[in-house]
């Protein structure tokens, strides 16, 4: 018999459901301030009612990533429950977890949710005892039912809910050993589609208030400029406006429908006063910045073995330089809420990858205390990392403080795409020295400036203190600098025995922020196309050459060839057709991919993609396939259709015709291949982006003997 | 503002507005059918996308004064009764949605083209379902949904 697993009592709650006639174990799903203290406050619960429905209060945003399924597959698998009576719930509390990082399993819901499980199942079977009158030890949940087998007895889940109240949160439950999971592994179709195909589902675009008004902001035409003067008074006179008023983010316009307030806005007229010396804010400049940095003095991040003596005395240095431009993230459902503050209270509706810290803002903003800020978290359509930011939620708490009247903040996809976040642009210097088909020393120098201690800090950091104070301090902060610079360049798999990962980070006025991914999308480029440059140079084949350095890697191994097995890799293909290869490790996840292209008139094709995943013990391979599948095809816009330019202080893209992204026509076959393994869970929502880019850029290569330095993959670049 | 009476969903409704304010705003504010949705407002994306006498069209592109008097819109709403519409059968059994909000506009144009094309080439649909933009990357499962929702149409 196993060991038990010891919990802490004090982190699971029982109580009456508020949903309906039976009782919930609450719990927090990370272990939040309040159950250190005293005052114990769920943010989630497991409702069991008698008529046999468990209802999963989920508190953790959907995004797309799959939550609201992947999640109560946890509770499910070791509550024994019969998954057609699960159904799922989004609650609103006022301690709420973020969603950014891959990390709605891996970080923290694994042993948690399970846990909250295997407490519900011995809440239950308790009970069944206790009306039975025998021994819990003697009884079995399965299905939704709990079983004496002695004396042939059973009773269904929802049955034992008033007998539930007399039983005890247990002190330590008994979690399942992989070799047992019925659920967990297996394919589950999502909880959440009927409401997405019927048109029902709530985005906070779609949550309307009696007396509701709408509102747009006019931001600053350039980074950092201050307002001057304007027309505002004469846009007040517009039919249907209500008011045009300043906020610390620009001019916002009121009206009592959103259709007279984007008429109106295109009569505005603001004067800015531009910002004095911008610094980079534009693309030509801050390009020749990168330049400039990445030739002179860097901060050493990573040093193995002697590097600088193999350079030394190396005959053969091989070089690259690999530049990758901004990114902006283009989520489907722009940016916006649904806000109303009275005297008192403040509610407001928003999808947000934040949520703790769009409370904290509001508060700061009203004045009113968190406790009376009611955050109602919505579906997002799409996050990609942009919705952590929540300016816009607190553009709506001024809007709706100045009026004290609920209004609808609606970004158009032009403000969207001109005043996000961007990826930074970043410069990659790598040099290699090659020696008997093996690679002896690895040198990379990342010149990028960081999303978080930057301007950017304002914005997010406004709700971590420590690190508004730790990146007050110049030691502190240029150690987180570098370290996220280098994230994805300083851990990378291969045992090269000479290795030195430096970074050259610096300030931008332009507002940067996390891209899906975050620094591997650029650092995974860099390595995974200098290893291609170095094994086509020394004539090994490109994936041998990483197996050679990859020895004592069990998993990176495996995962590897399996994508080389499936994708018949080196064999022959169709005409004209050709391979390209990359891994890469990010999230606690494996990944990598054999991409097929072709070259018509300049333009890449990509037909095919193998993938092969390794994110260890696997919850729902529906779910982890489409993470997989997007992240492909989002890495692929970024590889072949979009960049984000910045000219003369202010964003130059605007909507989808100037920022284009991949299209139904252009997305390649992809066929995932999900490596099984009991190891601890990795993230799904990103590591399946990194590779993508550097697979095209070498296949690209294998096309047409260019070598791709520089993203994206323009026509020109081919021709 | 002008009152208009426009047939939606099989019935008809009166708003007032300004002419030129597009139907998905007509749509989603004055009648509260929040399932079609804003992508982009310029015809890029086709988070809006309606059927006006079963052709899939652009709302946001369309002014309510353009529509003709017996003209009829049908929405996501309007589309079946219970996700019952093959399209939509389809999209839930190939678990097609990730966050959903382009999956509406997704729908109305398939739904759309596979009424006057049951028996669609792979360059019909990539040639129909381009006009939609799904920054999730649903397209793979997209794709499969289609040509299974063709076939049970097919088979009426
Ligand atoms: S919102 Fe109409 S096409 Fe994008
Ligand atoms: S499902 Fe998210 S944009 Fe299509």
């Amino acid at each position: 018999m196993d060991k038990d697993h010891l919990i802490s009592r004090r982190s699971f709650i029982k109580t009456a459901s508020l949903i309906g006639s039976g009782f919930a174990i609450g719990f927090n799903f990370v272990q939040a301030k309040r159950e250190l203290n005293s005052e114990f406050s769920p943010d989630m619960y497991i409702n069991v009612l008698s008529d046999d429905t468990v209802v999963l209060s989920v508190s953790k945003a959907e995004m797309g990533q799959g939550v609201w399924t992947s999640l109560p597959m946890l509770i499910a698998e070791e509550m024994e429950v019969d998954w057609g009576k699960v159904k799922v719930q989004q609650i609103s509390k006022d301690n709420f977890i973020g969603t950014g990082g891959s990390m709605s399993i891996s970080g923290y819901g694994w042993e948690k949710m399970r846990e909250a499980g295997a407490v519900a199942k011995q809440v239950l079977v308790e009970s069944a005892a206790l009306k039975w009158k025998v021994s819990p030890m003697e009884c079995i949940a399965k299905n939704s039912v709990v079983y004496h087998q002695k004396t042939r007895r059973s009773t269904s889940f929802g049955s034992l809910v008033d007998k539930a109240s007399k039983v005890k949160i247990p002190n330590s439950v008994r979690l399942k050993k992989p070799s047992e999971f019925n659920l967990l592994g297996k394919d589950m179709l999502r909880t959440d589609s009927k409401i997405k195909v019927d048109g029902t589902a709530l985005f906070s675009m779609d949550k309307n208030l009696p007396g509701m008004l709408y509102a747009m902001v006019e931001r600053p035409k350039y980074f950092g400029a201050k307002y001057k003067n304007s027309n505002l008074e004469q846009i007040k006179n517009q039919n249907g406006i209500i008011d045009v008023f300043l906020i610390p983010s620009g001019v916002a316009i009121v009206g009592e429908k959103y259709w007279s307030v984007v008429k109106a806005r295109k009569l505005l007229k603001v004067n800015w006063e531009k910002k004095l010396n911008p610094v980079f804010a534009d693309s030509k400049i801050y390009r020749s910045h990168l330049d400039k940095l990445s030739n002179g003095k860097s901060s050493k991040v990573r040093k193995d073995g002697s590097p600088s003596k193999i350079f030394k005395k190396a005959k053969d240095i091989i070089k690259a330089q690999y530049y990758l431009p901004f990114q902006t993230h283009a989520a489907m459902e722009p940016c916006n809420c649904v806000v109303n503050v009275s005297d008192r209270a403040c509610e407001i509706w928003t999808g947000t990858q934040n949520p703790d810290n769009a409370i904290t803002r509001a508060s700061k903003v009203t004045g009113i205390p968190e406790k009376n800020i009611k955050l109602n978290l919505t579906f997002l359509g799409g996050g990609f990392g942009r919705k952590s930011f929540n300016d816009w939620i607190e553009d709506g708490v001024r809007i709706s403080k100045h009026l004290k009247k609920p209004i609808k903040l609606i970004n158009s996809r032009e403000d969207d795409t001109k005043y996000g976040f961007a990826r930074p642009s970043s410069k990659h210097n790598m040099s290699a020295v090659v020696n008997s088909k093996s690679i002896k020393a690895w040198k990379h120098i990342v010149v990028s400036p960081d999303p978080l201690t930057g301007n950017a800090a304002n914005q997010y950091g406004a709700s971590i203190p420590i690190l508004k104070w730790a990146t007050s301090i110049g030691i502190v902060k240029n150690k987180i600098r570098n370290y996220l610079v280098t994230d994805g360049a300083a851990h990378i798999p291969y045992d090269f025995e000479n290795v030195s990962v430096k970074a050259s980070p610096f300030e931008t006025d332009i507002p940067l922020g996390f891209w899906r991914a975050v620094f591997h999308s650029q650092n995974a480029f860099a390595n995974e196309c200098f290893i291609d440059e170095l094994a086509h140079k020394s004539e090994i084949d490109p994936i041998q050459l990483r197996l050679s350095h990859l020895k004592n890697n069990v998993r990176s191994t495996k995962v590897i060839q399996k994508v080389a097995d499936e994708s018949n890799w080196g064999l022959v293909l169709p005409k004209e057709h050709f391979q390209g290869f990359a891994y890469h490790n990010s999230f606690g996840s494996h990944v990598a991919q054999v991409v097929e292209v072709s070259i018509v008139d300049n333009r890449v094709r990509v037909h095919k993609v193998f993938c092969s995943v390794d994110c260890g013990q696997t919850v729902n391979p529906l779910t982890i396939r489409a993470q997989i599948q997007g992240s492909i095809i989002f890495g692929m816009g970024a590889t072949l259709n979009s960049e984000m330019t910045v000219k003369n202080g202010r964003v130059n893209e605007s909507n989808f015709d100037d920022y284009p992204v991949v299209r139904f026509d252009e997305s390649p076959q992809i066929k995932v291949f999900i490596l099984k393994n009991n190891e601890k869970p990795g993230g799904v929502g990103e590591p399946g982006l990194p590779p993508i880019a550097p697979a095209i850029a070498n296949a690209v290569f294998a096309a047409s003997g260019k070598r791709i330095r520089k993203l994206p993959i323009l026509s020109k670049d081919l021709s | 503002m002008t009152q208009f009476t426009i047939y939606i969903n099989g019935g008809s409704k009166k708003v007032k507005v300004d002419e030129d304010t597009p139907l998905l705003w007509v749509i989603r504010d004055e009648l509260e059918l929040t399932g079609t949705k804003f992508g982009c407002g310029k015809g890029l994306c086709g988070a809006c996308t309606i059927h006006v006498n079963g052709i899939e069209t652009r709302s946001c592109q369309t002014p309510i004064d353009f529509l003709d008097e017996d003209d009829e819109i049908t929405t996501i709403e309007g589309l079946s009764k219970d996700s019952s519409h093959p399209v939509q059968k389809a999209w839930i059994q190939h678990d097609v949605p990730q966050c959903g909000y382009c999956q509406p506009g997704q729908i109305m144009t398939a739904s759309g083209f596979l009424s006057r094309n049951n028996n669609p080439t792979d360059e019909d649909i990539d040639n129909a379902m381009r006009m939609n933009i799904c920054r999730c990357g649903t397209y793979p499962r997209l794709k499969k949904a289609i040509k299974s929702a063709a076939k049970e149409i097919q088979d009426g």
